[in-house]
């Protein structure tokens, strides 16, 4: 055996870190050569960011200072498993994290301390990693695929809620009834012990009752519920284990019922859980338990999976959008811009040049794959502020990217692909433009470049008469050539080209030359 | 109908109880078919057993009697009531020993030629011989101390024999002076010397025909002038001080474990005499003199007819080569299948492996380890040590592993009692190496036995783990029974991964799915075997626990167990040693069997069966069915899934529980009952493994002869 037998091995070790509110979680994993994940090893500490960030608004020193020791320690272990680049670790923090008014401070801390770059989620985001996480349990089970389902997972601070209709995502949303945000809420209420089981109730059956108000009532629904704490609870019920289990919702409430009724020590001991955690587990039932009743069901579905699941997922395609999910999200956009009533064909024509285009540059504009779906979605809805008015209709269609929510997109991304959407005409990006210039460099370098390749891609239809079916882009010197098989006549496109190729030239220091090249495709 | 509303009477006394488990090992010496030798050594086993049940076990009671007098234990006695009891028992225990030693063994063993010879027996040139030993051992290491009255006494080091010379002459050390108080009469003095540890206790002798000895003692007071220049010696007696060593570390208190360990040894060499031996022929006076200046009372105080300190024995049975004195060897035999320098990664993927020691040997466990230390494709081995050798390959090779750049870390008990000098020269030794050594966790004591070896492979990571019955002692695992499973299973690869994790402070506790650990769930994980047990049996389905264990001594197991025969589960127990379980009582444990072994090798193993609505599970574990077990220390209760390993665990249970030649039965009154074969076929459990071992290894190497398996060039 040699060496290089080792450094051969096909399979991909990854790890992801997610800083949740009672503790932090890491998960390494093995992905081999036929894309099969397999769990090397889980870690789990403790920690109280949830317990500062949503009583104060902000997390404490001391708590900031008890994550750094976490993470060092995760550190460590990465070392031993030699994953050490940074396309092989993600770490995410959810809502703890991104509701602290410090949050800045904690992040800069955790890099000086760690090296780790921690990466805000926020909800849209949530609901993407959510959807990729339980995706392949649904495909697993294709009859979850059909009619109505609420998937649905209780948090520290917020209850997230997916609902799909025929494996489509409707609506999803982030409500905020969280574990430690009820428990913190009674406390401070300081009502008696035998109220507070009363004013649980009641705070959850507020929420509940509006979860049920965006489910239509009139079909069948069922509820796949996820969480470590339904995991335990089905264990316990029914012992199972298996990647989706079912529960009676009965005997879901009983055993929450039971869980409340005792000590938090003790759970700590019976179920090997950290005092947070503890504390959380019968109100995390309670939750899940009050809200499949009021969708009246008998049963629940149980999804071993977690958010750490879907991140794996994601890395695995090395990109945010897999499969399905980047359907999904093409599918909200085309909603969105029929209700704006914008030019659907020239739309989806100047997307899929666009995105012709951006395959054929890699070498040229060296962004990484992920951004093709910003490019995408920009190109989809670039039009769709005239339903607003023609002047300057541009900056409507960021203003309205911008304020629109999409399925499992986040704020950050949103504001990038509203940028390029109104960088596809007239002014180019400048310093003192307000939005552009609060990016970092290396957005900024790639809303400019998207913008380019956008603003060729409209010139390419310029006829709005989709003629332009093929591309071919190659560089020949200081030229890009974009030659288009089997038309023969491409001068208005050219003539828009001229106009529309300042940016390109300034972001890529090239021309571009259209030329129509005559015979078959 | 017994009544039962009185629970003391539901339990055994575990000191008594465990007494009597050290008189069974004693009835070992006193067995006359065994050879003589080896009964030396079961007498000597018996000795040091009780020296350390003076240490901890008296030591303890002795310091509840003075802080909780009132608590009582399993049996409802309080301190000072077992302590009568204790010695009551003892004495008659001591009197077996040195009547098995006057009367049996040193008779046998002079009637071949091994003879402890007196001073004035020998002849110019032997005198000669023994003076060049005493001045190479003892003349110039001993250190006589001066007494010259009660408050002058020193700390005499630990517990090592010592003579008391009463003395007469000038002072012998002028400088201290004051002259005046000298307890004893006129110039009169006290001079003790210790033996100290290491110095041999047996001088061995020419003779003309077989071995002779001088006992350390007797040259010293023949040569008691070299300490005691100008001094008349009027008398001598040769004595032993025990002292507490139920000493433990206060952790919370603690700021660095391993410099609070120090010096928590050096106090152990400090705490209070729980026990005085003296030779039987000492004078009233120097008894008197040394219980006032120990102030240990007549009560703590024995008169001991013969050689003090029966465990030095060990040192003249392992000496003489008379083969015929000793056991036939019974080397461990090669596991079948498995030859020395094949691939053991490969050995062990290719399915579980059960070794069952000392029968089968413990080569695979260690070239296991060692093979981890070279191999380029292991990135990790994490392992726990509590216990090991004192030239251990395994720490050789946990050290070259790091040296080799992989990532060790070793879950190091410094709280291992009378180990601990021993692990923190370990630690030290294995942090130079560049071990990653964790020193236990806090308030726990890590008893868990496994290692696990973390390996890249083409086809992805995959964990090898090694999980024992017994401590990673090679010395041991020759003489101890106990079981190892060598399994690269995922769940429990995992399992064991989420243990260490927790271990070593890396993660909280997660569950875990195929192990059980102590503290966080062991006891559950047993309950609840116990109630399928009991649910199959009330519904009028089989229903069977089978166990073997060293020491039952938790209540709230031993009253599952009980509720468990009133539900008619049939129960056979294997206990070493403690039993507090009381079986065979009507309306209490009628369905409950306890037999114990004790044979040439320690019984060590922890085996587990349960018939489980025919499910038939085994498991190995490191843990007893005691508190301490269950809820101060890190244990593992193991699965054994594999159809033939599973198979082999029960069989092996099975052997141990049908033991009628080297096996007692515990009746309800608490008398321990000699086995006998009588109509059934006789069953010696030790010797039947051993053979078994032997025929599979044979049959591995008849089969390996017949297959001709070519050399190929590597790679």
């Amino acid at each position: 055996m040699t060496e290089t037998a080792v450094s051969e091995t096909p399979q991909r070790l990854v790890a992801v870190i997610d800083i949740g509110a009672t503790s932090v979680r890491m998960m390494i994993a093995q992905i081999r050569a036929d894309g099969e994940v397999s769990h090397l090893e889980n870690l789990s500490q403790a920690v109280k960011l949830g317990r500062d960030s949503f009583v104060s608004g902000r997390i404490r020193r001391a708590t900031i200072e008890d994550c750094v020791r976490v993470l060092k320690i995760f550190r460590r272990k990465l070392t031993e498993y030699e994953i050490a680049r940074p396309e092989q670790v993600r770490v995410v923090a959810t809502s703890a994290v991104r509701e602290a008014s410090n949050r800045l401070a904690f992040l800069d801390r955790v890099y000086i301390a760690t090296g780790f770059n921690v990466e805000p989620f926020d909800e849209a985001q949530l609901h993407r990693v959510t959807y990729l996480g339980i995706r392949p349990i649904l495909d697993a089970n294709p009859e979850l695929l059909a009619g109505q389902t609420v998937i649905c997972e209780v948090g520290g601070g917020s209850t997230e809620t997916l609902v799909m209709n025929d494996g489509r995502v409707t609506f999803a949303q982030t409500w905020r009834l969280g574990v430690l945000r009820l428990i913190h809420s009674l406390e401070a209420s300081d009502v008696g012990q035998p109220n507070s089981r009363r004013v649980l109730e009641s705070r959850i059956a507020q929420t509940a009752k509006q979860i049920a108000g965006v489910v239509n009532r009139r079909e069948p629904v069922r509820l796949i519920a996820m969480g470590s704490e339904m995991r335990l609870a089905v264990q316990e019920i029914s012992g199972g284990i298996e990647a989706l289990e079912i529960v009676d919702v009965a005997r879901l409430r009983e055993f929450a019922d039971q869980i409340l009724r005792l000590n938090p020590d003790r759970l700590v001991t019976r179920y090997q859980l950290s005092i947070q955690e503890a504390e959380s587990l019968g109100p995390a039932l309670l939750i899940n338990a009050m809200i499949a009743r009021r969708l009246e069901l008998e049963t629940v579905h149980v999804a071993r999976v977690n958010l750490r699941d879907g991140l794996i997922k994601e890395m695995l395609a090395g990109r945010q959008w897999v499969g399905n999910a980047e359907e999904q999200v093409i599918d909200s956009a085309l909603t969105l811009g029929r209700r704006f009533s914008f030019d659907e064909a020239h739309a989806r024509h100047v997307a899929r040049l666009g995105v012709e285009l951006f395959r054929q540059t890699t070498a040229l504009h060296q962004l990484p794959d992920r951004w093709e779906i910003d490019l995408h979605l920009a190109a989809l809805l670039h039009e769709v502020g005239l339903a607003i008015g023609e002047r300057s209709y541009h900056k409507h269609s960021q203003y309205i990217i911008r304020n629109s929510v999409f399925f499992g997109v986040s704020s950050r991304e949103l504001n990038l692909i509203a940028l390029v959407a109104r960088y596809h005409r007239r002014a180019l990006p400048q310093r003192t433009h307000d939005v552009y210039s609060q990016l970092d460099q290396d957005d900024r370098v790639a809303v400019s470049k998207l913008a380019a390749l956008l603003r060729i891609a409209k010139a390419l239809d310029a006829g709005r008469n989709q003629s332009v079916q093929e591309i071919r882009a190659v560089r020949a010197g200081n030229t890009l050539r974009v030659e288009a098989p089997g038309l023969t006549d491409v001068s208005i496109e050219q003539l828009e080209l001229r106009r529309q190729q300042e940016l390109f030239e300034y972001v890529f220091g090239l021309n571009v030359e259209l030329s129509a090249k005559p015979g078959f495709v | 109908m017994n009544d039962f509303s009185n629970r003391d009477q539901l339990y055994f006394n575990r000191e008594l109880s465990w007494l009597e488990f050290n008189h069974r090992v004693l009835g070992e010496a006193m067995r006359e078919e065994t050879p003589l030798l080896e009964r030396l050594k079961f007498l000597a086993i018996s000795g040091s057993n009780l020296d350390e049940f003076f240490m901890v076990r008296v030591g303890g009671l002795l310091m509840q009697s003075t802080g909780n007098p009132e608590k009582t234990g399993i049996a409802g006695m309080n301190p000072d009531e077992q302590l009568v009891r204790i010695r009551d028992r003892v004495r008659r225990m001591v009197d077996d020993q040195y009547r098995c030693l006057n009367e049996q063994l040193l008779p046998g063993l002079a009637a071949r030629g091994i003879r402890r010879l007196k001073i004035d027996e020998l002849d110019h040139h032997q005198m000669e011989q023994l003076r060049k030993q005493f001045d190479e051992h003892l003349g110039s290491s001993a250190t006589p101390i001066a007494l010259v009255d009660e408050g002058d006494f020193p700390l005499m080091i630990g517990t090592s024999l010592a003579v008391c010379f009463r003395v007469q002459g000038p002072q012998l050390r002028p400088s201290t002076g004051d002259d005046g108080s000298a307890s004893l009469k006129g110039n009169e003095r006290v001079v003790i010397v210790p033996v100290s540890r290491g110095v041999p206790r047996y001088f061995p002798l020419s003779v003309t025909e077989g071995f002779g000895f001088i006992l350390a003692e007797d040259a010293l007071i023949e040569f008691g002038d070299h300490f005691l220049p100008r001094q008349r010696i009027l008398e001598t007696a040769v004595f032993r001080v025990t002292r507490n060593a139920d000493v433990e570390l206060d952790e919370e208190a603690a700021a660095d474990l391993l410099i609070g360990m120090q010096a928590m040894l050096l106090d152990r060499n400090s705490s209070p005499c729980v026990r005085l031996e003296i030779e039987a022929a000492a004078s009233p006076e120097i008894v008197a003199f040394l219980q006032s200046l120990l102030d240990i009372g007549a009560d703590r105080t024995w008169h001991v007819p013969g050689p003090i300190d029966l465990s030095a024995c060990m040192e003249l049975a392992t000496g003489p080569r008379l083969r015929d004195l000793k056991f036939e060897p019974w080397p461990g035999q090669p596991l079948a299948g498995y030859e020395p320098g094949q691939d053991v990664f490969d050995f062990i993927a290719e399915e579980d492996r059960l070794l069952s020691h000392p029968f089968q040997n413990y080569d695979p466990v260690v070239d296991f380890i060692q093979a981890a230390a070279t191999d380029p494709r292991v990135i990790a081995i994490k392992q726990t040590l509590y216990r090991t050798s004192s030239d251990s390959q395994i720490i050789a090779a946990l050290k070259t592993a790091a040296e080799n750049g992989k990532h060790v870390t070793v879950i190091l008990e410094l709280k291992a009692r009378f180990d601990e000098k021993r692990n923190i020269d370990w630690a030290r030794q294995l942090e130079r190496a560049g071990v990653d050594v964790i020193y236990g966790v806090r308030g726990l004591k890590t008893h868990a036995k496994l290692c696990l070896v973390v390996r890249r492979e083409p086809t992805g990571v995959r964990r090898y783990v090694h999980f024992g019955t017994g401590n990673y002692n090679e010395a041991t695992s020759r003489l101890y029974t106990d079981m190892s499973l060598l399994t690269c299973d995922e769940a429990l690869g995992n399992d064991a991964v989420n243990l260490l994790n927790a271990v070593t402070g890396l993660s909280s506790p997660l569950p875990m799915h195929k192990l059980s650990a102590a503290p966080s769930h062991l006891r559950e994980r047993f309950e609840e075997l116990i109630d399928v047990e009991i649910a199959n049996a009330r519904k009028g389905r089989p229903a069977m626990i089978q166990a073997k264990v060293n020491a039952l001594v938790d209540e709230t197991l031993i009253d599952h167990l009980y509720r468990a025969s009133g539900a008619g589960v049939r129960i056979d127990l294997n206990v070493r040693g403690i039993c507090c379980l009381k079986p065979g009582v009507a309306g209490l444990s009628e369905k409950i069997r306890v037999v114990s072994i004790v044979d040439r090798f320690l019984e060590h193993s922890r085996l587990f069966y349960f018939l489980h609505g025919g499910d038939h599970l085994a498991f190995i574990a490191s843990a007893d069915w005691m508190n301490r077990n269950l809820d101060r220390r890190v244990e593992l209760l193991v699965p054994v899934e594999h159809p033939a390993c599973s198979r082999r665990v029960i069989d092996v249970l099975r052997t141990c529980l049908g033991d009628n030649t080297r096996a007692y039965e515990l009746q309800p009154d608490g008398e321990w009952q000699p086995l006998e074969p009588g109509k059934e076929v006789r069953l010696r459990a030790q010797e039947h493994l051993y053979a078994e071992a032997c025929e599979e290894a044979h049959r591995a190497a008849r089969q390996s002869r017949e297959m001709f398996r070519p050399h190929r060039a590597s790679g």
